[in-house]
């Protein structure tokens, strides 16, 4: 019973949500698809509820490494007309977007 | 003809030493080979023709080391400069990359010459190869079958012997269990050991690049080639780098080796379980001592995964909007459109859906009771894995839980993808290197994994242990598909 309560906790609505802040459109035809496999993992993730380790450290990445520093040095770069031979839309040497203001 | 490519490293460096062979030979029977078995779908791009001039080239050349002239493949989220490289995805379909990965600087350095890009499954979200935006990826032991994911293209091309060498990607098992399910060797190796630089981020805490081969000792030449550390990755280790091959050949008598409960559940086919024990059996007459462990917390291990791995890969995969690289959607009257079409277009739906867990478990409370609540179980996880490890030389157990499915299963089963990866995702977790070596084969004729998982820049001691296995057993494990 418990699995079916939650199974039920990701609204249609709140996917839609959650689609808006991935920049996802998911249209009528999908919804329940994505609904349903994304109601199967949540039920899955919160398995980790059960545990009270409030106090525990976090660990972000396993890495050894602390603070990696760079020098403030000038270093070779890439040739701007390389870097823009994979820009879907340009004008000499801009990338060229949609107006973003005044929407 | 003679097969050149089935033989040794050592015996086709010989023959190129004395001028017996060329390394155009070697490049032009890959390609046969890959033409020959076109219907497994291995390569997503191939690069013939600059192989064939580098071929050309370095027929004036001293043949400096064992892997001169050795034809490579490369999985296609790494990036190589001029060469197509795609994600497997509709998203990066046109994206020729302007630099080299660290890891193709290091491998043409070697002098090795890369034949092609590997199929996987799009943006490496898969365990069975199927996510790909060029098709599916054939078992070559059974074609019906997965040959696992999500580095199934690299595994497959070293089964089949198109190439002694490929290079894969491991986030969750993305080595090990195509590894397993195509009969070849494949490793992890420990986080930081090789530089992620030019490797296209899936979840950045946990990719490891590692070498697929067809045996132990040629696995660990070419993470010879690989490691050492990156200033342009800044998790990148200052260790330093040993020779890998130099335990290979050494006694195993007296070694400790854990075997953790976990990995021989119920949950795990029998004959898998049983595949490992014939092992156990076998090292224990030549001194390993093995013992029953638990490794606390393990069982969180996939929604573990799910949470980090997936709210990592959401940041990593916003850059893919349409602006300066990449698919860019034909219709859109503002930036939001943009976006948004581009990504619903140029990604399939495995991706979209593991975007959207990501952003899920990243947004408003959810970063407290899910992402932040799972970096704290991960502590615990790596401390249980560590604390193993200070007590035993290794751990082992099974590398899948069971064979390879058929094509077209389990494709709309959201949870099932992870599932396969039970026994792999925990040394991803843990940062540990790991490694999948061929042990034997089910009554199905399909190949078997071992998994052996050792201390965190250990490599050498896995290598120890696996070439010990290898040369005990003996396995031919060249494909044979039933009925050829």
């Amino acid at each position: 019973m418990e699995m079916r309560d939650k199974m039920e906790s990701l609204s249609k609505e709140k996917v839609l949500q959650v689609a808006n802040l991935a920049k996802i459109e998911i249209s009528d035809k999908e919804i329940d698809d994505y609904s349903y496999g994304l109601n199967q993992i949540i039920n899955e993730i919160d398995r980790i509820n059960e545990l009270d380790i409030d106090n525990e450290d976090i660990l972000i990445s396993p890495t050894d490494n602390v603070n990696v520093y760079y020098n403030d040095e000038l270093k070779s770069m890439l040739p701007i007309e390389e870097v823009l031979k994979n820009a879907p839309s340009k004008v000499e040497n801009y990338i060229e977007v949609v107006r973003v203001i005044n929407d | 003809m003679t097969k050149y490519l089935e033989l040794s490293l050592v015996e086709i460096n010989k023959l190129l030493k004395n001028k017996e062979i060329k390394p155009i030979d070697l490049i032009n029977e890959a390609y046969e080979t890959i033409e020959n078995n076109k219907d497994l779908n291995c390569c997503i791009t191939l690069n013939k023709e600059d192989a064939i001039k580098r071929a050309v080239e370095l027929d004036n050349e001293e043949v400096d080391n064992l892997l001169f002239g050795i034809p490579i493949i490369i999985k296609d989220n790494i990036v190589t400069k001029g060469i197509r490289t795609t994600c497997a995805s509709k998203m990066l379909h046109n994206f020729i990359p302007i630099y080299d990965a660290t890891v193709i600087e290091k491998i043409n350095a070697k002098k090795m010459i890369i034949i092609g890009k590997a199929n996987m499954d799009e943006f490496a979200m898969g365990s069975s190869n199927q996510t790909s935006y060029y098709g599916a990826v054939l078992n070559p032991w059974n074609k019906a079958k997965i040959p696992g994911g999500s580095s199934g293209g690299s595994a497959c091309a070293v089964s089949s012997r198109m190439v002694p060498f490929a290079l894969g990607s491991d986030t969750g098992g993305s080595i090990r269990q195509p590894a397993a399910f195509n009969g070849v060797v494949g490793l992890k190796p420990t986080y930081g050991r090789v530089s992620r630089y030019g490797l296209i981020a899936f979840a950045s805490s946990f990719d490891q690049i590692g070498p697929i081969a067809r045996n132990v000792y040629e696995n660990a030449l070419l993470l010879n080639c690989i490691v050492g550390h990156d200033e342009k990755d800044m998790t990148s280790s200052k260790r330093e780098v040993e020779d890998f091959a130099r335990l290979i050949g050494d006694d195993v008598d007296g070694m400790k080796v854990a075997i953790p409960n976990f990995y021989m559940s119920d949950k795990i086919n029998p004959e898998i379980k049983g595949a490992v024990l014939d092992v156990v059996k076998i090292l224990e007459t030549k001194g390993v001592i093995f013992e029953q462990v638990d490794i606390e917390y393990i069982e969180y291990a996939v929604p573990l995964y799910q949470i980090i791995a997936l709210a990592e890969a959401s940041s990593n995969l916003a850059r893919f909007d349409g602006i300066k690289y990449g698919y860019r959607t034909k219709e859109f009257s503002n930036l939001d459109e943009l976006y948004k079409r581009t990504r619903t277009e140029g990604f399939g739906s495995e991706v979209k859906r593991r975007i959207m867990i990501g952003s899920y478990v990243l947004s408003g409370d959810n970063v407290k009771t899910y992402y932040y609540k799972a970096l704290k179980v991960r502590t615990l996880i790596h401390r249980s894995f560590l604390k193993i490890l200070s007590e035993y030389d290794l751990i082992i157990g099974p590398t899948t839980a069971d064979f390879p499915y058929d094509i077209g299963q389990n494709q709309n089963d959201a949870t099932k993808t992870f599932m396969d990866d039970i026994l792999t995702i925990p040394a991803n977790l843990a940062g540990v290197p790991s490694m999948s070596l061929p042990i034997g084969f089910g009554k199905n004729k399909l190949p078997i994994g071992l998994q052996i998982i050792g201390s965190k820049y250990d490599e050498s001691t896995i290598y120890k242990l696996a070439a010990f296995i290898e040369k005990e057993l003996n396995l031919d494990l060249n494909p044979k598909e039933e009925g050829k």
